[in-house]
């Protein structure tokens, strides 16, 4: 199969969830010997490292089949590339490939004209669209986590939107789902790594027998590592991702202070070991808080506490990384769709610890592969600890019953298998019903 | 009636035979009883009237400021002031230049409340702002230093004035945000009506026509993908771009081929955005637009008129930038275009906020009364009428429930919005398309409307067309300008149907048929 992944950056310029994935899924298209292409839309001044004079397209240097997309003009509240020349050299590779597949991760940078130049392009090709986050939904960068209160956003709406938009009329959300709506028809099926986020998707006016749940595969990095090795005490927690707001770092800070005050602190103490990057895209209140947090910690003086901060890692990293931890706490403060450290962790035979919220909450089962705890929460978290730190029984129970999660092969075998369905040839494109490829049975899919 | 006894004046010398002689009405008020003598009509008449110079008077120098003198390209002045003139007649004004004279006419003068006026001088319901406005019949006179003069009952006072030269533009906004930020002791509306619906009126509407014809002397047409097309949709754009991000788009992915897209672009530099996103919309649903960006705003009726006058077809259909396809009723919009001809109706549309509620099914006129206050510089009453009225456009249906069965057949109606309108383009073109007496925006659609009727056939809705308007998001204008346009516009309307709306109330009001 001739498949082109059309991906927001490229995990070489900078890492991230959904630009891993589509690369991940390019890859084991070649390994499975599919002619596979993959176009990363970088970001605006991104051209100045990686463009070259007047080309909005160019090969990734040093690599067959990637390349580097510079469109311009791009509005962000539209999603859009306003520009035609940008879109003409797009929709003029996409005409020479001839691809039978043209899978897009993202809108964002990419623009949504991108997908109707690519329907011009490869009229018979099909044309799939994985969502990585709520950027359609919510103009608060996709996070529907509500501007100014912070508080968790269930719903988008013409009037709550204006909320956190005051200069944009409520009209102009519903222009602008509209828009993005009529754009997005030229797909033939979506993918979403999470029922959650499939459902918010169907919710605000995607066709449900479009949609399908396919989780997010990664290749195994834990291969050659001893899952089973833990410290005796148990009471090693690691937290691994983005040092941003949304990840809830102060969360964990919080749940180590009421232990502290309350001296509740287990005797054998507890080591939180930070492995987080991206720190300056941290808002500054937010930082400040954790200062604070940090502060109150060491007056606290227990001589029980250990936080360490490790800061960014590569993958190659990671390995080492969780070595040193028993268990991964994910105590996102968001909608976390996916949570592509909860499958690295599992790789590793880490049990999770995570909020109880969207994709983590359909993932994490407690006391097979990890244990709960109520979102944005310190106090639920602080319980959890407690039950969990010297608890050396539990954490081999549940060592033992983590399930290797997808790999990236795995997932490319569950599109290839729903692309086939609309390739030319077939008897007619099915019509799907919200196939649910249920992230907590995998192995049906 | 009170005997109120009156200063002794003695006048030594006066000549009554002489007075007499020279003055009729004098004798008349003798004979009468009006007067007992002819000292005593001197005094209590003569000196007023000034018209036996026995008494020299020395006048008064009167508290005046002359803050802004702006002379426009085309001649135009503007000039903006107060006089601390309490009580006074109407004062005269003269700007004096070497070798002429211009006496400002008394209907060329607004009078304005100025608070901070009223805190320096003295405070009480007096209007002590001015502005003299109009223009020229040489473009280059007024661009000189002049002597300003103002001589009042309160005395004289005169001073040297050099004039900002200043674009049409400059002046017609500096006077627009006058009239929409003034306030008057008399009462806004009996002050505004004085101004506006006279000369001064006809000098700001010449005024805006002259900017016009400068915005629209150096137009830029670019056609995408041009065809043979079988209706020209038109939009004028200002402030914002979204539009034509939008629009072409979102009838297309209803299923509605709208023939030609013209936008016209009234703010150039909007421009390269509103290009770009033509050329790219063009080449991705495959549809014709043509952009033509005017030199500055024009105003919406200036604007459709030009995009008429490129269109590629002759069925017209007018679309505000915030009119959309509602997909409902995508099949009874493709009806409507499907249909041959529009023939000699002005066609309006059924236009919902959302798929449910109406916006407008047709337009009515109404109309306000108001009642000149009373206040302390009233006393020429000739300049400001005691009461008045201003006709208002109001929709029918707005906000109302849509109900299908009442929208079977075709309904005549006074008027239709601006927001929809379609029609062949002889007969538009026969009326001299939208009339531009109407600043940048307003009651040019009711104009036409009126006018249509009078003199082409019905103004009708169409039960077929049904869009959505997402009212008052079409454009970015947000300046005290526009509000002052929009203003302005209520009195020149007054001005032109007033009389009409007055014998016809029957066709034009609420209960219209």
């Amino acid at each position: 199969m001739k498949v082109i992944y059309v991906s927001y950056l490229h995990p070489s310029v900078a890492p991230g969830g959904a630009q891993q994935v589509a690369f991940e899924m390019f890859q084991a298209s070649l390994k499975q010997g599919h002619e596979a292409y993959f176009i990363a839309a970088l970001e605006a001044n991104h051209d100045q490292i990686y463009g070259k004079p007047g080309a909005p397209i160019v090969p990734v240097q040093g690599e067959e089949r990637q390349y580097f997309y510079f469109p311009q003009y791009y509005d962000f509240l539209h999603l859009s590339v306003g520009d035609w020349r940008s879109i003409q050299f797009f929709r003029e590779l996409i005409e020479r490939i001839k691809p039978d597949v043209i899978h897009f991760h993202h809108y964002h940078r990419v623009g949504v004209e991108s997908i109707r130049a690519a329907r011009i392009a490869a009229p018979d090709a099909v044309i799939c669209f994985t969502f990585h986050e709520m950027m359609a939904i919510c103009m608060a960068d996709g996070q529907m986590v509500k501007r100014g209160s912070r508080d968790l956003c269930r719903s988008s709406s013409p009037v709550s939107c204006n909320k956190c938009f005051p200069d944009l009329r409520p009209e102009f959300v519903t222009l602008r789902s509209t828009r993005l709506k009529a754009a997005l028809a030229e797909c033939d099926v979506f993918v979403f790594p999470s029922e959650f986020i499939a459902e918010r998707y169907v919710e605000w006016g995607l066709p449900q027998d479009k949609c399908v749940v396919i989780p997010n595969g990664q290749a195994n990095l834990g291969a050659a590592f001893d899952r089973n090795q833990h410290s005796r005490q148990v009471n090693r927690f690691g937290f691994f991702g983005q040092f941003i707001d949304n990840k809830g770092v102060d969360v964990i800070l919080d749940a180590l202070l009421l232990l502290a005050k309350e001296q509740r602190l287990p005797a054998a103490g507890i080591v939180i070991e930070i492995n987080g990057g991206n720190k300056h895209y941290a808002s500054g209140p937010y930082l400040e808080k954790i200062n604070q947090q940090v502060e109150e910690l060491r007056k606290s003086q227990s001589g029980k506490i250990t936080v360490r901060e490790n800061g960014a890692y590569a993958r190659d990293q990671l390995a080492e990384r969780m070595a040193s931890i028993d268990w991964v706490i994910v105590p996102s403060t968001w909608w976390e769709i996916f949570g592509l450290v909860v499958s690295e962790a599992w790789m590793f035979g880490r049990p999770v610890i995570a909020s109880s919220i969207a994709g983590l909450k359909e993932r994490v089962i407690p006391q097979k592969n990890g244990f709960t705890f109520l979102p944005r929460d310190g106090r639920s978290l602080a319980e959890l600890l407690l039950k969990l730190v010297g608890n050396e029984q539990q954490w081999i129970a549940t060592n033992r019953s983590i399930e290797q999660p997808w790999t990236e092969d795995e997932m490319l075998d569950a599109h290839l298998s729903l692309w086939r369905e609309f390739s030319p040839g077939t008897s007619g494109r099915a019509l799907y019903g919200h196939r649910s490829c249920s992230i907590k049975d995998e192995a049906t899919v | 009636m009170l005997e109120v006894p009156l200063l002794p004046v003695a006048i030594r010398n006066f000549d009554e035979s002489r007075y007499l002689e020279s003055n009729p009405l004098a004798r008349t008020a003798l004979t009468s009883g009006e007067a007992v003598s002819a000292l005593d009509h001197y005094l209590r008449f003569g000196i007023d009237e000034n018209k036996h110079s026995t008494i020299r008077r020395e006048t008064g120098a009167v508290a005046c400021s002359v803050e802004r003198y702006l002379v426009s390209e085309s001649g135009f002045c503007l000039i903006i002031g107060w006089l601390a003139d309490e009580g006074c007649e109407t004062p005269r004004m003269k700007l004096i230049g070497g070798e002429f004279t211009i006496d400002l006419p008394r209907t060329a003068c607004f009078r304005q409340a100025r608070k901070d006026v009223e805190q320096h001088v003295r405070d009480g319901a007096y209007d002590y702002g001015f502005i003299a406005f109009g223009q020229s019949p040489s473009k280059t006179l007024l661009k000189q230093s002049l002597l300003f003069q103002v001589a009042s009952l309160a005395g004289t006072f005169q001073t040297k004035v050099t004039p900002e030269i200043v674009s049409d533009k400059r002046v017609l906004n500096t006077l627009l945000q006058i009239i929409a930020t003034c306030e008057s002791h008399s009462g806004k509306p009996a002050a505004l009506n004085g101004f506006l619906c006279g000369a001064s009126g006809k000098a700001l509407i010449q005024l805006f026509r002259s900017h016009v014809a400068s915005a629209i002397s150096s137009s830029y047409v670019e056609r995408f993908r041009p065809r043979k097309v079988f209706s020209s949709f038109v939009t004028v754009l200002f402030g914002s771009t979204e539009p034509i991000k939008l629009q072409p788009m979102l009838f297309r992915a209803a299923g509605i081929d709208f023939g030609e897209w013209i936008y016209v672009c009234n703010s150039p530099e909007d421009a390269d955005e509103v290009l770009r996103y033509a050329r790219l919309m063009s080449d991705l649903y495959d549809v014709m637009i043509t952009v033509i960006v005017l030199g500055d705003n024009a105003g919406f009726g200036a604007a459709n008129n030009v995009a008429i006058d490129h269109a590629a077809s002759s069925r017209i259909f007018i679309i505000n930038p915030d009119v959309y396809a509602v997909p409902a009723y995508a099949r009874q919009m493709k009806q409507v275009l499907a249909e041959a001809k529009l023939g000699k109706t002005l066609w309006g549309g059924l236009l919902f906020y959302d798929d449910h509620n109406l916006m407008h099914s047709g337009m009515f006129i109404d109309n306000d009364s108001f009642v000149r206050r009373n206040s302390l510089n009233r006393t020429d009453d000739s300049l400001l009428a005691p009461s008045g009225r201003l006709l208002r456009v109001e929709h029918f249906d707005k906000g109302v429930p849509f109900s299908e069965r009442e929208w079977k057949k075709p309904k005549v109606v006074p008027a239709i919005t601006g927001a929809v309108m379609g029609f062949e383009k002889p007969m538009f073109e026969k009326l001299g398309g939208f009339s531009t007496r109407y600043i940048y925006g307003h009651y040019e659609d009711a104009d036409l409307s009126l006018r249509w009727s009078a003199s082409n056939g019905p103004v009708c809705i169409h039960p077929q067309i049904r869009l959505v308007h997402l009212e008052g998001q079409g454009s970015r204008a947000r300046g005290e300008e526009y509000r002052g346009a929009s203003m302005a516009n209520r009195y020149f309307f007054t001005v032109e149907h007033g009389e009409y709306f007055d014998k016809h109330l029957a066709k034009v009001s609420r209960r219209a048929p």
